[in-house]
């Protein structure tokens, strides 16, 4: 008895000893965060050597307030999944995660979309690793265009085609000249617009020099095209914050916003709901979203088990859970092979456009300005829709204001 | 007659009253019907205002999904510490910023305005690290004693103690009461109602904070309601009738203080004639 007391002891110890103890940020609420603290329950029951420390962080903004409290007093955690990430890495010279990545033979990076490691990067080296990954995507309501006499199965693939349909869809149904009923409207319009220069090969930024680049002709040609949405009464002046409302209230044909409305929206809605690639310009292209996994280095054995941790959470068969669970797009193409996963798609085919439409992704290099450029686009676009510049104008203005915000 | 003219002016005040009540009450009712909702029936569109079944689920669940018993307690001893340290030392100051002499005494009050216009942003970070210089992360003392001073309280309190009449003090002077018998003898009596009032605005301000105890903890021993009810809002699909639930918990203790202090909320809103 007492000899087996000893060896519980010394094995106790021994545990005790080599384990390793990481603390780790999220900033995913409600359902979403029950998911993740699973997984990583999960990981540590395979890992028992490693012992995860979870901190919410709040959402996305409050995480970044909190790291960048954290980087001024040098109070890291070891990783984390953090919003621009980047900017909290490669920024700082740390490309910790590059050199695991690098490594280790058994992590396979050419599975991940190449749009994913571009999301990545800071100057051109990656420094973090996708993962709550979301896109834009086309939400539409088929009773909608059904009743504008138009063929619910075939939504619009291109931008032409969607404000012909949009059109037809907007209707004054009391007389008093303002539509009751809207084609189209847009969430997040910096982001919808960012797809628009992407789709008519216009650059955003230019990655080595900073340099602005959508107030170029092509730049010029997709704000013109949004300002005659509005002209053509497709879609209504100043009113994306109500798209969310218009849609659900059965009152929009076409809503576009983030792919985690799909899961919100379909089959619990009184009408039927469909989900479409966004339409092409001269060519396809979707600009990703979300937060990246990062590595901040303390020891070695602590990084060992941060990269450990993060490796875990990006297999195929565990991200393509986590992407299940929480409506986010898988960023690694093995995962569409997942035997769930395939299932999941066949049983929620509005979901199986969101996972495909991921080999259209496109991304730009992470910089510190990146919000400024987000805030100036949709102040600039809203003063096209409103008349107040020209849509050349705008761009020339809102590209100026940015570019000297980055020589600051 | 002239009775009967109050009535029916009153009926008509009455019904104005009826009328912001309830849509002051609004709220309310719709959080605490759908805290017992179930997911289906919260989310059904058009909104239904009774729950077709009426569910206790919600409870358990928001208790599983977070710990909100420690949450509460923190938020307890969190705020009412805050809010017994920051008014005391509020009435220490006012005092000496209302009645005492000394030098520099208008470049202090001037300062302690200042204080008023930084938003909190800004003070943030800088104060995250003198917390942090402290060895005082993820503890009560870095959620406390940042607080402890207030430019608010302090020039909210004396803009009320400098109306007291000098009278009273001179009298208590010549019965022998020094400063500390002075201010508690005669200045802290007389100012009941302010009193009354900056504690409750200081327990509802800190009662409801949320980013400070959010970047300054990091273990869920140390985090705050507030942090807690955050966790069921998600970005594309908050769980209402959770998050619903878990606010029905939180704001009972709220109400409770403030129906005690209404009465002197009231009160000296009308005598300092400030607002907030």
């Amino acid at each position: 008895m007492k000899r087996f007391l000893l060896v519980a002891l010394v094995v106790f110890l021994t545990i005790t000893a080599l384990s390793v103890e990481i603390v780790f940020w999220y900033p995913l609420s409600g359902s979403k965060g029950q998911v993740f603290k699973e997984l990583v329950a999960r990981f540590e029951k395979v890992y028992p050597d490693v012992k995860v420390k979870l901190v919410y962080t709040g959402k996305y903004s409050d995480t970044a307030q909190k790291v960048v409290s954290a980087l001024a007093t040098k109070s890291l955690p070891n990783g984390g999944i953090i919003p621009a990430g980047p900017i909290f890495t490669g920024a700082y010279g740390n490309y910790k995660i590059l050199e695991y990545i690098e490594s280790d033979s058994e992590f396979n990076m050419s599975d991940f979309y190449e749009v994913g490691w571009d999301y990545a990067k800071y100057k051109g080296k990656i420094c973090a690793i996708p993962y709550n990954i979301s896109t834009p995507v086309l939400i539409y309501n088929k009773e909608l265009m059904a009743e504008a006499g138009l063929d619910p199965s075939k939504p619009p693939e291109t931008w032409a085609e969607l404000l012909e349909y949009a059109k037809k869809i907007t209707k004054d149904l009391n007389d008093d000249g303002e539509p009751d009923v809207w084609g189209l409207n847009i969430k997040d319009t910096p982001w919808i617009f960012k797809a628009m220069l992407f789709q008519n090969d216009c650059g955003i930024i230019d990655s080595n020099t900073l340099t602005p680049l959508f107030d170029g002709p092509k730049g010029v040609e997709a704000a013109t095209f949004w300002k005659k949405l509005v002209d053509e009464k497709a879609m209504p002046v100043g009113m994306h914050n109500l798209a969310d409302k218009q849609f659900m209230s059965g009152t929009l044909g076409f809503y576009m916003g983030s792919s985690s409305r799909i899961g919100k929206w379909s089959g619990k809605l009184p009408f039927e709901v469909g989900v479409a690639f966004l339409p092409k310009m001269v060519k396809r292209a979707i600009p990703i979203g979300g937060a990246v996994l990062v590595l901040f280095p303390h020891s070695k054995a602590e990084d060992d088990a941060v990269w450990k941790l993060i490796k875990w959470l990006v297999s195929p068969e565990n991200l393509g859970e986590f992407c299940i669970m929480t409506g986010y797009i898988p960023i690694r193409k093995s995962v569409l092979e997942v035997p769930k996963v395939r299932k999941f798609m066949e049983e929620n085919p509005n979901y199986r456009v969101a996972f495909e439409q991921m080999k259209y992704g496109r991304a730009y290099w992470h910089f510190e300005q990146m919000g400024t450029m987000d805030a100036l686009l949709y102040e600039y676009l809203d003063k096209i829709e409103r008349g107040v510049l020209t849509p050349e104008e705008a761009m020339k203005e809102a590209a100026e204001k940015l570019r000297k915000e980055i020589e600051s | 007659m002239e009775a009967r003219k109050s009535v029916k002016k009153s009926w008509y005040v009455h019904l104005l009253l009826f009328t912001g009540t309830v849509l002051m009450i609004f709220p309310f009712i719709w959080m605490f019907l759908s805290a017992f909702k179930t997911d289906l029936d919260v989310f059904s569109y058009p909104p239904k205002w009774l729950p077709s079944t009426w569910t206790l689920e919600n409870f358990p669940r928001v208790l599983e999904m977070v710990p909100f018993v420690r949450y509460y307690l923190n938020s307890i001893v969190v705020t009412s510490s805050i809010t017994f340290g920051q008014v005391f030392l509020s009435i220490l100051a006012a005092y000496a910023l209302a009645r005492l002499h000394f030098p520099g005494k208008t470049a202090v009050t001037i300062l302690l305005l200042s204080t008023m216009i930084m938003p909190f942003q800004v003070t943030l970070v800088p104060m995250f690290m003198i917390v942090y210089k402290f060895g005082w992360i993820d503890t009560y003392q870095g959620l406390i004693v940042p607080f402890l001073f207030s430019g608010f309280s302090i020039f909210f309190l004396r803009q009320f103690f400098v109306t007291i009449p000098k009278d009273l003090e001179d009298a208590a002077k010549i019965d022998g009461c020094g400063y500390f018998g002075i201010l508690f003898n005669v200045i802290m009596p007389n100012s009941k109602a302010p009193i009354g009032t900056i504690s409750l605005f200081v327990f509802l301000t800190h009662w409801r904070s949320y980013l400070w105890p959010l970047v300054v903890t990091n273990s869920p021993e140390m985090r705050t309601l507030p942090v807690g009810l955050k966790y069921f809002v998600e970005e594309g699909g908050t769980q209402y009738n959770l998050m619903m639930a878990a606010s029905l918990m939180a704001i009972i203790p709220v109400l409770i203080v403030y129906i005690v202090a209404e009465r002197h909320l009231v009160k000296s809103t009308t005598l300092t004639g400030l607002k907030f």
